[in-house]
């Protein structure tokens, strides 16, 4: 008897290992690669030109669902937008571009298994980086240890760069270390009788987040002003109830909030219904969805400022080209900055191939380290760790418009102080 | 640690005890179906949440208040619940062991569906006075909470007066107190098992309702609910809508003021720390009675 | 008969050493990554057993002694360089003596009381790490150096093949354990608790003493597992790690397969794996896996509660008497 449940259970386990085992070896699937998510397709509209040369396979795990699902949409759209542009003007050396993305979920454990699948099982040529200094730290791990060049649109986190890897390339203008600095500017270059006195650092505990308002903590308080109080909570809060109450019984001049794209409209929300009215008010993430942030809080958006990376009305060399292109492929909406930050990507790792006329990510990696790149947001170089040397910038929500209100060099209108009441 | 102020002290008991009226009523479902039928719902967090996304739904597409919308999920879900009690937990033999096993596949079942159908995006539902709040000697109670609090309220009230005055609230009284005493005496207890399960459920739509307007909330989120609604039923004694309510306030004021005093990192470990020391060293919890558990 | 009983040791060794050559015949480094997940929960599909399958008990705090191995192991490796296939092996001791006062703890409640206590274990857990984060990290996890050995990484092609040994090796130290211990006394009176634990107590066991053993050992391996996965994913964090998900599968692994059964959880892990793997890369995004893990959670619960090799005895068991009845007489 026991003898026949033995048969039974080796033979079902020496299936199941033999499936493993002599499973679909590892090919070079020649067709396009469908990605998994069971949404909408997310290979880019490519058309197999006639010519015999292989495409050019670029991957990425983006959070398209979860806690950065906004910023993330955005970034794929970008990245999209630069596989069609690049396509239509006849690929990249010659051969067009197939780009495969997955879904990661915001889930730092999904995204590392992602671009393993994607080095190994699909076997791309190039890698882009996913959205969120959260996301990309395990991730550039990953790329680190098969060598690929890690060019991404949105982990500018300390963190980041103090690993020791050397393929990582974040682009956009400023590290998040340095973000805040036009915002400080502004604050502490207001006239004396208008000035806030006190403030408060109400962040959410990712990376990014802390390190901008830290150091714009840091930049305020030398200036002159006082913190009265500084909270930190987890990432996925959904009730800010208490935590509104405890910053209107305060009453800070001025509020630093660390925030994503929710959590930021859950604060303002919540201060709302806490009758707490700030004089100013800034939010790390969030402000920059032109969009989304117009339909989650309406009216209550006017005066909130942010730091922001490119704006749509830039004169930068190819952003106009960009932004036409943007709108004649997804409509008229407002374009996010997540978005220019992925097409920025694309923008560094094409020109990085092109002048070394080779898909080798050695070289690739060298090349990135050593020259200036044109994009949307400008001319952009990065140091040896691959962080970029350039200036933020400063938004503020005017009459239901996104307007630049800093530094000079960008500057669009006057910023309105004190902040209008909700 | 901060000492809050006298002001923000009874700000936050007000915040503490609106919310834990609602709590209450997200519990009430919970006690009542372990009163009955000795079956730990784990699925009732994933019951809040649908109930939630039912009223996000119709929200949405109907403009359907979520007040008013507790008309039409509660009745759904008592069918639901009716369903779903006859034709699959019925057939579990020796309840007190698997129950929360195949509960707690069912809370993943409808996780997964849920997150299948409206993916992890977070939602809320945000009525034109989501925002507001009335003031009241200059503290302030958020329209959404105290409106919360008075349907939590209101439909408690109901509750317990069905289970006071009502034929079949009896019949349940009687199964809760002894099973074996009440089928001596002809209470059908398939039946007031099935009703019991059915008004449970329904009580999440209830909950689920309330909880859309007042919290932001994805397929994941049931986790969060079900730690707290257990805690509070376990300290309250499972079985005692009584107890629920008590406990529900204590818990919702303990959260509230940690989330102040302390800082929000350390407010969920109010609801564990009841949780697990309530089971150990006093099981009946606060008002209710000596569970006899076999092993 | 006689040819099988024979025949199926055989048939064992064989699939062993099929295992233990399998990186050379597979240099996929996607299945091998899946080979290795495979042996990891059978490795806590089977040490969840000692205590959930022969004593009874029902644990779903077990996800906490993994998450806890793989801080330990993670922490000690970035703060004194311990390498993490060395230190997991006594990192484990420490997680099962902590185990010991959690079993001593909540092993005085029963029945649905011990789920739900188990439950909160691991959400404390995960509550703990997310705010001591000045040990671990918090919410930003801890990160490890590349897999490697002295300094050196590995290359990336045999990365996972160091894993996939270790992996092995732990794998057939816990079934040997749990054989040893199902021949014992001990076990004995593991099993005697599961049947009727009042009647074991009058006979004279410390059945207090015995579950409280059993809850601990049955963590050691959990822990070694958690300790080798931090350094395979060199990442980890609290939402992870400590997961009642984490909990849920070891537990529905050993169900599935048949649980108290000696073989049972591994026979479960060898399923639930490599169909997980495939339902999350499929559906990744959307959850749904979660549906599948439940919906089969459900169906054996209702419909299989003994788990497959029990059943499939039962069976070929009836089969054979009806047959034996049907040529009798």
């Amino acid at each position: 008897m026991k003898s026949r449940i033995w048969y039974l259970l080796t033979s079902i386990m020496v299936i199941s290992l033999l499936v493993t085992a002599c499973g679909a070896p590892a090919t070079t699937a020649p067709a396009a690669t469908q990605p998994p998510a069971t949404e909408a397709p997310t290979t880019a509209p490519t058309e197999p030109p006639a010519t015999t040369a292989p495409p050019i396979k670029v991957g990425a795990s983006l959070p398209l669902t979860g806690d950065f699902s906004e910023p993330g949409t955005a970034a794929k759209k970008g990245y999209e937008l630069w596989v069609d542009v690049i396509n239509k003007a006849g690929g990249l050396l010659g051969r067009q571009v197939e780009f495969t993305v997955y879904d990661n979920a915001s889930n730092p454990d999904t995204a590392v298994a992602d671009y393993e699948r994607l080095v190994t099982q699909d076997k791309v040529d190039l890698l882009v980086g996913p959205f969120s200094s959260r996301l990309v730290i395990p991730t550039s791990e990953v790329a680190a240890k098969y060598g690929y060049a890690f060019p991404e649109p949105a982990g500018g986190a300390p963190h980041v760069f103090d690993r020791g890897l050397t393929n990582i390339f974040f682009c956009q203008p400023a590290p998040s270390a340095d973000q805040a600095i036009p915002f400080a500017s502004f604050i502490l270059g207001l006239p004396a009788d208008q000035r806030p006195k006190t403030f408060a650092v109400i962040t959410n505990d990712d990376p990014f987040s802390v390190s901008v308002v830290e150091a714009a903590e840091k930049l305020l308080t030398d200036g002159g002003l006082e913190m009265v109080l500084k909270e930190t909570y987890p990432p996925d809060t959904k009730d800010f109830s208490s935590l509104a109450a405890k910053v209107a019984d305060k009453n800070p001049d001025l509020l630093v909030g660390g925030t994503q794209f929710e959590d930021a409209v859950g604060q303002a929300k919540a201060y709302q219904q806490a009758g707490y009215q700030p004089r100013g008010i800034m939010f790390t993430t969030g402000p920059g969805l032109p969009k989304e942030f117009n339909e989650a809080l309406g009216a209550a958006t006017e005066g909130v400022f942010a730091p922001i990376s490119w704006f749509e009305a830039s004169t930068a060399e190819t952003n106009p080209e960009f932004v036409a292109a943007y709108h004649a492929k997804y409509g008229e909406e407002p374009i996010a900055e997540d978005s220019a930050n992925a097409y920025t990507v694309g923008q560094v790792l094409q020109q990085a191939v092109e002048s070394t006329q080779s898909v080798d990510n050695a070289k690739l990696i060298e090349e990135m380290h050593k020259a200036t790149f044109k994009t949307v947001v400008g001319p952009l170089s990065f140091d040896e760790l691959g962080q970029p040397k350039g200036s933020y910038m400063v938004l503020q929500w005017q009459s239901g418009k996104i307007v630049i209100v800093g530094p000079d060099f960008a500057k669009q209108a006057d910023p309105i102080w004190p902040k209008p009441q909700w | 640690m901060t000492i809050p102020s006298l002001h923000l002290f009874v700000q936050t008991l007000i915040l503490g005890v609106l919310v834990g009226g609602v709590y209450a009523l997200m519990s009430s479902g919970l006690t009542l179906i372990f009163g009955v039928m000795r079956v730990i719902n784990v699925a009732h967090g994933a019951f809040l949440v649908l109930g939630a996304y039912l009223t996000y739904v119709l929200f949405q597409n109907l403009k359907i208040d979520p007040l008013v919308s507790i008309l039409i999920t509660m009745p759904l879900f008592f069918g639901l619940g009716w369903v779903l009690q006859r034709y699959m937990l019925s057939r579990i033999e020796s309840p007190e062991q698997t129950s929360v096993l195949v509960t707690f596949a069912l809370a993943l079942v409808m996780e997964g569906l849920l997150g299948a159908f409206f993916q992890t995006t977070v939602r809320s539902v945000k009525p034109s006075y989501a925002t507001e709040a009335l003031v009241f000697l200059t503290y302030r109670f958020p329209v959404t909470r105290l409106m919360g609090f008075g349907v939590a309220l209101l439909i408690m009230l109901l509750l317990y007066l069905i289970l006071q005055y009502s034929q079949v609230g009896r019949a349940i009284r009687a199964t809760i107190q002894d099973p074996r005493a009440a089928q001596l005496v002809g209470i059908n207890v398939t039946i007031v098992s099935a009703f019991t399960f059915a008004l449970g459920v329904s009580t999440a739509a209830a909950g689920g309702s309330l909880l859309s307007m007042i919290y932001s909330f994805n397929p994941s989120s049931q986790a969060d609910w079900i730690a707290r609604t257990l805690s509070i039923i376990v300290l309250g004694g499972m079985g005692s809508l009584p107890g629920a309510l008590v406990a529900a306030l204590i818990l919702g004021v303990m959260e509230q003021l940690t989330a102040i005093v302390i800082t929000l990192y350390w407010s969920p470990i109010v609801f564990y720390f009841f949780l697990f020391f309530t089971l150990i060293v006093r099981p009946q919890g606060l008002l209710g009675e000596i569970i006899r558990e076999k092993g | 008969m006689t040819r099988l009983r024979t025949f199926a040791p055989v048939l064992l060794v064989g699939i062993f050493l099929i295992l233990l050559v399998f990186p050379a015949l597979q240099h996929s480094q996607y299945y091998q990554h899946i080979m290795v997940m495979t042996l990891m929960s059978a490795v806590m599909a089977s040490s969840w057993n000692i205590l959930g399958g022969y004593t009874g008990y029902t644990s779903l705090g077990h996800a906490a002694f993994f998450g806890l191995g793989a801080y330990l192991v993670a922490w000690t490796h970035n703060h004194y360089g311990w390498h993490p296939f060395i230190s997991t092996w006594f990192l484990g001791l420490v997680v099962t003596a902590v185990a010991l006062v959690m079993g001593w703890i909540s092993l005085r409640t029963q029945g649905s009381a011990f789920v739900v206590v188990t439950i909160a274990v691991v959400f404390i857990f995960r509550l703990l790490t997310l705010n001591l984060g000045s040990i671990t990290n918090g919410a930003k996890g801890m990160t490890q150096p590349r897999p490697g050995w002295g300094g050196v990484p590995w290359s990336p092609v045999m990365i996972k093949i160091p894993f996939y040994y270790i992996m092995l090796f732990l794998l057939v130290l816990t079934i040997f354990v749990s054989w040893r211990i199902r021949q014992s006394k001990f076990g004995m009176g593991l099993v005697a608790i599961r049947e009727d634990e009042g009647k074991a107590e009058s006979v004279g066991i410390d059945t207090m003493m015995y579950k409280v053993l059993a809850f601990g050992i049955s963590a050691y391996f959990i822990a070694v597992a958690g300790g080798i996965y931090s350094y395979f994913f060199t990442y980890i964090d609290p939402g992870f790690v400590f997961d009642i998900f984490v909990s849920v599968t070891m537990v529905l692994m050993a169900i599935l397969g048949g649980r108290g059964t000696l073989w049972g959880p591994v026979l479960g892990a060898f399923i639930m794996q490599p169909l997980s793997n495939w339902v999350v890369a499929e559906f990744g995004g959307t959850q749904i896996h979660l549906s599948v893990f439940g919906g089969i959670l459900l169906f054996v619960m209702l419909f299989m509660p003994q788990g497959i090799l029990p059943t499939v005895s039962e069976y070929v068991k009836k089969r054979v008497m009806a047959r034996r009845a049907a040529t009798a007489g």
